[in-house]
């Protein structure tokens, strides 16, 4: 019963506040003691709510972040596993495939870029970030 | 001063623009994932941080043998530093410890890099309330290294560049002075040169010795520090506090006038 009239009085609530167009200030307060509203209750529990809603969305971007960031490092331990057993001969000949194979900008930032003068960690891991840069590329093309 | 304008008002913006309050929302990883920039932990011997860029998008590789947080942390700053302001110029990057600790625009987007990780990782408006009216001491720049999860050496930085008081910082390995910085407030003193020894009268001589800390002010000739020619009071005191760094075989010296 009680449910019942809290949600009738929910309901005429709404309904009134939707359009309290040309009453006073006191009408307005006489209308919403009617149904028995305590106004100074109600405004602080929806600026409450309202304050709790905005502080829940306010870092969300971590959430979106963190996922993005786990899904980004298991796609670059999956490109990586595929090259672990890769001869060094190999990685140099791959690294050097990709250097020429990308975009001009991407050429001239490695062109001082000597595998020679790097260990297979290295080589692996510049062919790993390449991969994945070159895939999100892929599917940023797709995308549009 | 140009160069530090621009690396702050960008790392600055971003706090703003993700609605950042408090130090302990600065995840640094999120951040630049969050920005087009993934953070990876991989064996790379030959530098401390490294940066691969492809139009928008970019790897970040931190060494995975840091187990200093705030080094790690301020890797990341660093190229992300580079990933935002230098989005034209660097599509691919190897930084160096020295890289990191360039203070004094030897390699301009090196120091500018480095601004930016100041300001991304101990923002002004979180900062300076946290030192303001609180004595100068290596007690507070530790203090203030826990808060923001800093390195000791990035938190002095960032506190001399933020304090009004005059003072310097000193950073010496193998007990010779390496580099030092003044702040603003003009600390008017001319510190002695890089490469010359630690003098024993200072208290980083001592700590050099004794891998001892002296993190509250204690009173040192200025002689101790400064070039004798140009000290023109024999009887000048300075307060000094110092910090061993043993794993670098280093000390971080605060340094202001009695």
């Amino acid at each position: 019963m009680a449910s019942d009239k809290k949600d009738n009085v929910g309901y005429h609530l709404v309904d009134f506040l939707s359009d309290p167009e040309g009453m006073t200030e006191t009408e307005l307060d006489e209308e919403l003691d009617k149904m028995n509203v305590e106004v100074y209750s109600l405004v602080n529990r929806v600026k409450s709510m309202v304050n709790q809603a905005l502080e829940d969305d306010r870092l969300a971007w971590q959430e979106a972040a963190q996922a993005n960031w786990t899904a980004a490092l298991n796609r670059l331990q999956g490109i990586k596993s595929k090259l672990l057993n890769l001869p060094r001969a190999k990685l140099v000949e791959q690294f050097e495939e990709i250097k020429n194979a990308a975009g001009p900008k991407l050429s001239v930032a490695f062109r001082e870029v000597d595998p020679e003068k790097m260990d297979d960690d290295d080589i692996r891991d510049i062919i790993v970030n390449l991969i994945h840069l070159e895939n999100l590329e892929s599917d940023i093309d797709l995308n549009h | 001063m140009i160069i530090e304008t621009k690396a702050k008002e960008a790392a600055s913006e971003i706090i703003t623009e993700l609605k950042i309050k408090h130090p302990s929302e600065i995840r640094v990883e999120l951040i630049a994932q969050h920005l087009g920039a993934t953070v990876s932990y991989a064996p790379l011997r030959s530098a401390a941080g490294r940066l691969v860029r492809s139009g928008k998008r970019a790897i970040i590789t931190i060494p995975d043998d840091v187990f200093n947080e705030g080094r790690r942390r301020f890797s990341i700053g660093h190229e992300l530093g580079h990933f935002i302001l230098h989005e034209d110029i660097i599509d691919y990057v190897m930084c160096s410890i020295q890289d990191m600790m360039d203070w004094r625009g030897n390699r301009k987007m090196e120091t500018e890099a480095n601004y930016f990780s100041g300001e991304l990782l101990m923002p002004f408006d979180f900062f300076f309330p946290r030192c303001v009216r609180k004595e100068a001491n290596m007690k507070l720049i530790k203090e203030l290294a826990g808060d923001f999860r800093t390195s000791l050496t990035a938190t002095a930085v960032r506190y001399i560049h933020v304090t009004k008081e005059p003072c310097a910082l000193i950073y010496c390995v193998d007990g010779k002075i390496e580099w030092f910085i003044k702040n603003q407030a003009d600390f008017k003193y001319l510190i002695k040169n890089r490469g010359q020894d630690v003098d024993k009268e200072s208290l980083a001589y001592e700590s050099f010795q004794s891998n001892e800390n002296f993190e509250g002010g204690f009173s040192v000739p200025a002689s101790a520090w400064i070039e004798s020619d140009h000290l023109f009071n024999e009887d000048l005191k300075f307060i000094e506090s110092t910090c061993c760094l043993p794993s670098l075989n280093a000390t971080l010296t605060l340094l202001w006038e009695n």
